[in-house]
């Protein structure tokens, strides 16, 4: 299972970002655009060409579902989309991916800044 | 303006990702306020277009998630084919790659080939360009090509029988000059049918295929066409010898005679074979001696 989806990794910032939007609680396309606007500090947008797109992508690989709208909403053409347990799974593989990422990088640059990795002068 | 651009952008889109993301696209569009971010919006909108249609043909085909609207969606009249198949868009790249490479590669050999299968024989027109720019307009108003001038008895001037020659009369100046050609330079030469045919002076044909002597047998006379300074003369037995005015290249018009032409048939060698002399009370057909 884990050699499965190894072969996805690492996932485009889009993907990620999306999976992550969708992890907290099942969204609309718009509520998507802004949970990444907020996630990222509105560093990173999304238009909905491209955030439409990789939904298209992430349902064919059935990692997000599409539950339909849902009545009483403030516009009637939203539908809401759903983690799938696949779709989660892949996230959590991506997180530890960028958490083995980051935990090397860090000890890198900890070693670097550290006065015995200098090298001495003769 | 930039909604409506917007719609048509979306409508332009694979028909699967339009039935099933063209609406929230429209909604984002709707809640979304300022023009420069509905721009960037619309600048999105045909980015995407542009990556539907090349890079995600896998979805072109997709089932739709939600029922398909048949005659119009939001406004705009929609259409539908029976067969949903497209190519893959590599297989198109790949057919125009080779259908330009083979469309090359014919063209190259046609042009270069040894083999000359393919090379037609056009019959050559010439254009005297002396006639298109010496033109002048004597005096007395009449129109002639300066080396038909100094013949002016016998109006007409050959070069070597080589070509067939054309003088073309440029459009605006065949109004002006229309009084003069019928003047006296392109005689009024009644035919058969009695009607005025202006006389192309500036027909010159090839005189040697149609000089020699022709034999009727009926009615029994010989018909003789001969040259005289440049000018085609013809003889019926012991009449009067008479010029010949081309109508064509194969027609001419007896002058002198009124309703009598000429008409010459079956070329072999460079020569005619037989004539037919339509005169108002006799039909005279010959054959060459």
């Amino acid at each position: 299972m884990r050699d499965v989806l190894d072969q996805f990794l690492p996932l485009s910032p889009a993907t990620l970002h999306i999976l992550l939007s969708l992890a907290g609680e099942d969204r609309h396309g718009y509520g998507i655009m802004q949970e990444i606007a907020r996630q990222s500090e509105g560093k990173y947008k999304l238009g909905p060409g491209t955030l439409y797109d990789n939904l298209q992508k992430l349902i064919q690989r059935e990692w997000v579902e599409e539950l339909g709208r849902r009545p009483g909403d403030e516009d009637p053409r939203r539908r809401y989309y759903r983690l799938t347990l696949s779709g989660r799974g892949i996230l959590e593989a991506e997180i530890t991916r960028l958490a083995g990422v980051v935990r090397e990088a860090r000890s890198r640059l900890q070693f670097s800044r550290s006065p015995a990795a200098k090298p001495r002068r003769a | 303006m930039l909604r409506h651009l917007y719609r048509v952008t979306l409508r332009l889109h694979p028909p699967a990702f339009r039935r099933r993301f063209g609406d929230e696209m429209l909604s984002i569009f709707d809640v979304t306020k300022g023009s420069s971010l509905r721009f960037q919006l619309l600048t999105d909108c045909i980015l995407s277009l542009v990556r539907q249609w090349t890079l995600r043909s896998d979805f072109w085909n997709e089932a739709s998630a939600v029922p398909v609207r048949p005659a119009a969606w939001n406004g705009l009249p929609s259409f539908s084919t029976l067969d949903p198949f497209r190519p893959r868009a590599s297989a198109v790249i790949h057919g125009v790659v080779l259908t330009a490479t083979l469309f090359t590669l014919t063209c190259v050999a046609i042009r270069y080939s040894w083999i000359h299968v393919l090379h037609v024989q056009i019959p050559e027109v010439e254009f005297e360009a002396p006639y298109l720019h010496a033109r002048t307009i004597s005096e007395s108003g009449q129109t002639q090509p300066p080396a038909l001038q100094k013949d002016s008895n016998k109006n007409v001037a050959l070069p070597p029988p080589s070509h067939l020659y054309v003088e073309p009369i440029p459009v605006e100046a065949a109004e002006a000059l229309q009084p003069a050609l019928t003047a006296s330079t392109s005689k009024l030469v009644s035919s058969t049918l009695g009607k005025p045919v202006p006389v192309l002076r500036s027909f010159q044909i090839r005189l040697q295929s149609y000089a020699g002597t022709y034999l009727s047998s009926s009615p029994p006379v010989t018909v003789s066409i001969t040259i005289h300074s440049d000018q085609l003369v013809l003889r019926v037995g012991e009449e009067p010898e008479r010029d010949l005015s081309p109508l064509s290249e194969t027609t001419f018009v007896v002058e002198g005679l009124e309703g009598t032409e000429l008409e010459f048939a079956a070329e072999t060698d460079g020569k005619f074979q037989r004539l037919h002399l339509s005169e108002p009370t006799r039909q005279t057909f010959a054959q060459r001696q």
